[in-house]
């Protein structure tokens, strides 16, 4: 299955969960590894999405809406449980929470794209959460090539 | 909270004739702020300081508004004056530098340092951590953006010659960029001024002014559209598949089970 970064998926909390009876734990996220690398493995990794706006602040951005492209063919019916089946809305991306996801838990079709203003702005948020650390400096050994 | 958002006046709020046509003139957008520090003969001192007292003027008209409505509808007024004083300033910089573009890189470096101090030591205490935090990383932003600028005025950049197709849109990416990276310096510089002159900001002009901030996430994504379009990528290497094994498969699950235990908010 070809993930592309910027994509964004229904991932399911559980294994099997197709009647999206964890509903509660599951969320769309976007995937943020590297196309090339998401087809080696049977893993990628994502960054969750909220709508609760509050959430924001640190490294959180805001994505609004019109920077996502939903994807036409993501149903808009409900879940085979009848539970509500959620559509993309300006979120937030809790990119402190990044984490591989097995490519199993994601639910064909996607649900949309970012724009690449959107991409950019979780670039950002994505560099300084890694960014090397300003204020202390550190260690630092001698030369070797870290392979 | 960093917002990505795309919100900038409209491209005809900038008078055509200010609009950056090649990438030498996308300088003026990557912005010296008041507090660089040229050594300049005091009558050029002077005539830096006078240029700085117009956008100062520029500036308070703005911020002495009540309401995020009169803010912005002053501020877009007030646009094409301050982008006119922007490129001024450029121009002159750059005439006083020799068009030393190393000397011009440490000036902006040194402003950007100089911000980021002023946030850190007088921000919160001014403004709140909130619009504090947005314009921290606005800052931090704008070093980034500068960076890809920079990459642009390599020679490579500014010697390619595009196809007619990539200078159309090279033209649109300059204009955007132009809006984009000025609406947020203008926004900036609101903060900055009331930190000097010790000015309050209204409660009801903060979320305008972040709003305004926020546009320099889109100057970074617009310079990452030029950088593309004038500087070939990188053949993009090819990775061999590793082998899948039982760590893998250990690590994958437990990262799964994680997700299974998490408490975040429901989307």
């Amino acid at each position: 299955m070809l993930i592309l970064q910027g994509e964004i998926y229904w991932v399911r909390a559980k294994d099997l969960d197709i009647q999206g009876s964890e509903q509660k734990k599951n969320r769309p996220y976007v995937i943020v590894s590297r196309s090339s690398i998401n087809v080696l493995g049977r893993n990628v990794v994502g960054v969750p999405l909220t709508s609760v706006l509050t959430a924001g602040g640190g490294y959180r951005v805001q994505i609004p809406l019109p920077l996502m492209v939903p994807n036409p063919v993501w149903p808009t019916t409900t879940w085979p449980n009848g539970s509500v089946r959620r559509q993309l809305e300006t979120s937030i991306a809790l990119v402190d929470h990044i984490r591989v996801l097995d490519i199993n838990r994601l639910t064909i079709p996607k649900m949309g794209d970012l724009s690449s203003t959107a991409v950019a702005g979780l670039e950002l948020a994505l560099q300084r959460l890694f960014e090397s650390p300003q204020n202390r400096p550190l260690p630092v050994t001698p030369t070797k090539t870290v392979q | 909270m960093n917002d990505v958002q795309l919100l900038t006046p409209t491209q005809r709020s900038i008078d055509p004739d200010l609009l950056p046509r090649s990438i030498a003139e996308l300088r003026p957008y990557v912005g010296v702020a008041d507090k660089e520090d040229v050594d300049l003969s005091s009558q050029l001192n002077e005539l830096l300081k006078q240029l700085s007292q117009i956008t100062e003027s520029l500036i308070l008209a703005t911020i002495e508004k009540r309401t995020a409505s009169d803010f912005t509808s002053t501020a877009i007024k007030l646009f094409n004056s301050y982008v006119r004083a922007l490129r001024v300033k450029s121009d002159f910089l750059h005439v006083i530098l020799k068009n030393d573009l190393q000397a011009t890189a440490q000036i902006v470096n040194r402003s950007l340092n100089a911000l980021e101090f002023d946030f850190k030591d007088y921000g919160a205490k001014q403004f709140g951590p909130a619009l504090t935090e947005q314009a921290e990383f606005t800052i931090w932003t704008r070093r980034k953006t500068v960076a890809l600028v920079w990459k642009l005025f390599d020679s490579q950049a500014i010697n390619h010659t595009p196809s007619p197709e990539a200078l159309k849109l090279g033209k649109k990416l300059y204009a955007e960029f132009a809006l984009a990276a000025a609406w947020s310096q203008f926004h900036l510089d609101c903060l900055t001024t009331a930190m000097r002159l010790k000015r309050a900001i209204y409660p009801d002009v903060v979320p305008a002014i972040v709003e305004g901030l926020r546009t320099e996430v889109n100057a970074y994504a617009i310079t990452k559209q030029m950088i593309d379009l004038y500087l070939p990528p990188a053949a993009e290497e090819v990775l061999v598949p590793y082998a899948w094994d039982e760590e893998d498969e250990e690590l994958l699950a437990s990262s799964m089970q994680d997700m299974e235990s998490e408490e975040l908010e429901e989307y």
